[in-house]
C-alpha cells in the first residue's frame, strides 16, 4: 500500500478474516458440515467486516486509494460508508451474484449450489438489502462481476459465478425495475464509476472527446438468462431459471460496432490494453 | 443504637447525585446513611467529599518471572497497595500471567500466594492468557471457578502477543462462562514494521516512540477484537485506550448495543507526546505502550469520558526501578490516580463530581463484577474515601510511597487529594500515616 500511495495508484483489497474461516472450517469439517449449505456460516459477515476495516485502516496509514472488492454484507458497507464519511478515498465494489441470489440457494448440494460458492459467500435477504442500499447511496460505487465460472468435474462443480454477459441486465432488472436504483445510478455503477475508481482515460462518459464506448439498450426486451442464450463456451449459467426485462441489443467499441442483431460483427482480437493513470 | 463507626456530615458522593449526610459502618459493611447517627468512633468529614474507594482496574505489581513487562525493585504487593491506600484506593486488579508451558491454576495459586499477607487492601486478578496451545485454553473454565472471571489478552508484545483464532477461542470460553475479555490491542506486525525501519535510521528513545506505534495501529486493533468479541458473544474490555480512532470504534460498537467497555489510563490524560521531548527524565517516566500521544488525542479520550463512550480510568501502574543503561517501560500512578482525575477533570471542567466518582469508583467494580464495592449502598463494603476537594498536594517521590526513586508526576500540584482511607471499615490511612495492619487485603473472589 505504501509502494501504490507513492505511485499515486490503489490497492484492492479482497478483505476476509481468513485464520477465523480456516479454524471454523476446520471446526464444521470436524463435524461434516461440508458443502454448500455451510458454506456461509464457515465465512461469517463480521469476519468480512473485520478484514475490510482492517484493510481501511493499513490504507488509511500508507495514505494509499483503496478498492474493496466484492463487498457482500451489511458489516463491510457500514465499514465503508464510515471511511468514506471520515474523507477516507475508500470505494467499494459489489457483484450481480451478492445482488440477485441469496443463500437459499445454498441448500442443497447439487451442482448449481456447488458453483455458487464464491468468497465472500453469497448471503441473505438482509445483507442484500444493505448492498442495495450501499449502491443507492453511493457507499458502494461498482458493480462487476467476479466472473469465473468453471467447467464442471465429473463428481463436483468447482465454485465460479458467471456475470460478464448478464451483468448490466440484471442490475438493470432487480435494481431500475423493482425502484432501487434510478436509471442514472444503473449507469453509474455500471459504466461510469468504474472508469474513474480504475483511472480509465476517455472512457465511462457520454462526453464529446471521450471513446465512442456505447450500448443501446432496449429496456423492454426480455431475455431467460440459460446457457443457451448466452455466450460463454459454459454449459451452465448462475441465473439459469431468470428472465429479465431490459437487454443490451447494439454494443460499439471505440466507434465500431460489434454487436448488432444479436450477432458479433466485430473483428477478432481488436480490444487493446488500457494504460492508466490518475 | 451505636454504629461502629460514623462518618458524620460528609458531602456523600454517588454515581448519580450527591448530598451531605451521615454514613454508619457496622464491621465490614456499610450500616445506614442518614442524619445524627452516632458511633463508638465518629470521624468529622464536613467540607469533605465521602466517595466509595477507588479501584484500580489495571495494576502490575512486581514480578521478576514476568519480565519484560514487569521488572523487580519495583513495587512488591506490600509496597505497592500501601501506596495505592494512600491515594485513596481500596481495590485493584492485578494479573496472575503464566507463561506458555504452565498451568494456569498452579500460576494463579502461586500469584495468590505472593499476594496474600502482603496486599494491605483487597484485589482480584485477570488471568493473562500467554500460552496459543489450545490444549491450554481448555483449563480457563477451571479459572473461572477460582474466582477470576476475566482473561487478559495481548495483541502485542514478545512473549505475550496471541494470534486472532486463539484469541477468539478464548473468547467464546469468556462467553459461555459470563465473564470478561479484557484485551490489549495493538497491531504488532505493523509497529515491528515501523520500529525495524526506525532503528534502522538510528532513530530510538522516547522521542520516537510515537512514530513507532500510530493510533491507526491501534484503531485496527480495536475494531477486529470488537469484531471477534460480537461472533464470540463475549463482553470486552479494552484497556488502555489512547487515541480517537479506539474511542470512535468503542462508541460505534456501544451505538450497535454490543458490551463492549473502554479503560483509559489517567497518564494518557495528563501528558501529551510533547512530555516525551520534553526531558529525557520526563520521557522515559512516562513511556509506556501504547504510547501518550498528540493533544487531540487526549482530548478524544476525556470527550469519550465524560460522554460515556469510556467507563473507567485506572493506571496500568508498572513503576520500573530505573537503571541508566535499561530505561525499560511502566508508569507509577497508582497512588496519583484519584487526584490526578480530580484536578485535570473536575476542577477543569471536564467532568461532574459524579462522573468523576463513577469511572474512578463505581464502573471498576461493576465491569469486572467485584462484589459489594464501588457504591455508597448500605450492605456494601465500607470501602470509603474522605476526600478535601480543596488540599493542594505536590508529587515527588519524597511525597508518593512507592519503592521507585522517581515519580511520573514530579512536580504536579493538584487540588484535591484523599485524607482518608477506609477499607472494610478499617481506618488504613488518617493524618498522613498508614494506620491500618500489613497483609490485611483479602482476594476477591468474582462470579
Amino acid at each position: 500500500m505504501e509502494a501504490v500511495a507513492r505511485h499515486n495508484g490503489l490497492a484492492i483489497v479482497h478483505a476476509e478474516n481468513y485464520d477465523l474461516i480456516q479454524e471454523l472450517q476446520r471446526r464444521l469439517a470436524m463435524e461434516g458440515k461440508t458443502g454448500p449449505r455451510w458454506h456461509t456460516t464457515m465465512c461469517p459477515s463480521i469476519a468480512e467486516g473485520e478484514a475490510i476495516h482492517r484493510a481501511i485502516a493499513l490504507a488509511h496509514q500508507a495514505g494509499s486509494r483503496l478498492l474493496g472488492f466484492h463487498v457482500s454484507c451489511a458489516e463491510g458497507v457500514r465499514e465503508v460508508r464510515q471511511a468514506k464519511a471520515r474523507g477516507q478515498a475508500v470505494w467499494g465494489e459489489t457483484c450481480p451474484h451478492y445482488l440477485v441470489l441469496t443463500d437459499a440457494l445454498l441448500q442443497s448440494d447439487d451442482f448449481h449450489a456447488q458453483s455458487l460458492m464464491v468468497h465472500p459467500p453469497i448471503r441473505d435477504a438482509k445483507h442484500q438489502a444493505a448492498l442495495w442500499q450501499g449502491l443507492a447511496d453511493i457507499t458502494l460505487d461498482i458493480i462487476s462481476t467476479d466472473h469465473c465460472p468453471r467447467h464442471p468435474l465429473e463428481d463436483r462443480h468447482p465454485a465460479g459465478a458467471s456475470g460478464i454477459e448478464t451483468r448490466l441486465a440484471l442490475v438493470h432488472t432487480f435494481g431500475v425495475k423493482t425502484g432501487r436504483l434510478t436509471l442514472n445510478q444503473w449507469v453509474d455503477a455500471c459504466c461510469t464509476r468504474p472508469a474513474e475508481v480504475f483511472g480509465l482515460p476517455h472512457k465511462g462518459k457520454l462526453a464529446p472527446g471521450y471513446d465512442a464506448d456505447v450500448v443501446l439498450f432496449d429496456p423492454n426486451k426480455n431475455l431467460a438468462l440459460s446457457p443457451h442464450h448466452l455466450h460463454s463456451p459454459l454449459n451452465f449459467s448462475s441465473y439459469e431459471g431468470l428472465t429479465v426485462t431490459g437487454f443490451p441489443v447494439t454494443t460499439i467499441s471505440r466507434g465500431e460496432v460489434i454487436v448488432e442483431n444479436g450477432k458479433f460483427v466485430g473483428k477478432p482480437g481488436r480490444g487493446r490494453f488500457v494504460e492508466r493513470g490518475y | 443504637m451505636a454504629y461502629d463507626l460514623v462518618i458524620k456530615n460528609g458531602t456523600l458522593i454517588a454515581a448519580h447525585d450527591f448530598f451531605t449526610a451521615d454514613l454508619a459502618i457496622s464491621g465490614e459493611r456499610i450500616a445506614a446513611i442518614g442524619h445524627d447517627l452516632t458511633g463508638k468512633r465518629e470521624i468529622n468529614a464536613r467540607g469533605l467529599y465521602v466517595i466509595p474507594g477507588a479501584i484500580d482496574g489495571h495494576v502490575h505489581l512486581t514480578d521478576p518471572r514476568y519480565a519484560p513487562l514487569y521488572t523487580p525493585s519495583a513495587d512488591s504487593f506490600a509496597v505497592g497497595s500501601q501506596a495505592a491506600a494512600f491515594g485513596g484506593v481500596t481495590s485493584f486488579v492485578d494479573f496472575a500471567a503464566p507463561k506458555a508451558g504452565i498451568s494456569l491454576v498452579e500460576e494463579l495459586e502461586r500469584r495468590q500466594e505472593e499476594a496474600d499477607g502482603q496486599a494491605v487492601i483487597d484485589y482480584a486478578l485477570n488471568l493473562t492468557l500467554r500460552d496459543t496451545n489450545p490444549e491450554r485454553i481448555q483449563e480457563l473454565p477451571t479459572i473461572f471457578t477460582r474466582g477470576v472471571t476475566s482473561i487478559k489478552m495481548f495483541m502485542a508484545y514478545e512473549g505475550y502477543q496471541l494470534d486472532d483464532v486463539t484469541i477468539f477461542r478464548a473468547m467464546e470460553v469468556v462467553a459461555k462462562h459470563k465473564g470478561l475479555a479484557v484485551l490489549h490491542a495493538e497491531n504488532f506486525e505493523i509497529i515491528q514494521e515501523l520500529r525495524r525501519r526506525l532503528t534502522a535510521a538510528g532513530k530510538t528513545g522516547p522521542d520516537w516512540h510515537l512514530a513507532g506505534c500510530p493510533s491507526t495501529t491501534e484503531g485496527e486493533a480495536v475494531y477486529r477484537v470488537i469484531a471477534f468479541a460480537q461472533l464470540a458473544g463475549a463482553r470486552l474490555l479494552l484497556y488502555h485506550q489512547t487515541c480517537e480512532e479506539g474511542v470512535r470504534e468503542i462508541g460505534l460498537a456501544k451505538a450497535r448495543g454490543q458490551p463492549v467497555f473502554g479503560e483509559v489510563c489517567v497518564a494518557y490524560l495528563v501528558y501529551t507526546s510533547a512530555d516525551y521531548k520534553r526531558s529525557l527524565e520526563r520521557g522515559y517516566s512516562i513511556l509506556t505502550s501504547p504510547p501518550i500521544r498528540e493533544p487531540h488525542h487526549q482530548a478524544a479520550l476525556w470527550q469519550g469520558l465524560a460522554d460515556g463512550t469510556l467507563d473507567i480510568v485506572s493506571t496500568d501502574h508498572g513503576p520500573r526501578q530505573r537503571k541508566p543503561d535499561q530505561p525499560g517501560q511502566g508508569i507509577s500512578s497508582i497512588e496519583a490516580r484519584l487526584a490526578l482525575v480530580h484536578h485535570f477533570g473536575v476542577r477543569a471542567g471536564r467532568l461532574s463530581l459524579n462522573r468523576w466518582v463513577e469511572v474512578c469508583c463505581t464502573n471498576p467494580a461493576k465491569i469486572f463484577a467485584l462484589p459489594r464495592k464501588g457504591q455508597l449502598i448500605p450492605g456494601y463494603d465500607a470501602d470509603l474515601v474522605l476526600f478535601d476537594p480543596n488540599k493542594a498536594f505536590t508529587f515527588s517521590p519524597q511525597t508518593l510511597h512507592s519503592a521507585i526513586d522517581f515519580s511520573s508526576y514530579d512536580g504536579i500540584t493538584v487540588t484535591g487529594y484523599p485524607v482518608v482511607t477506609l477499607s472494610r471499615g478499617e481506618v488504613l490511612v488518617e493524618d498522613g500515616q498508614f494506620v491500618g495492619q500489613p497483609g490485611r487485603g483479602r482476594f476477591i473472589e468474582r462470579g
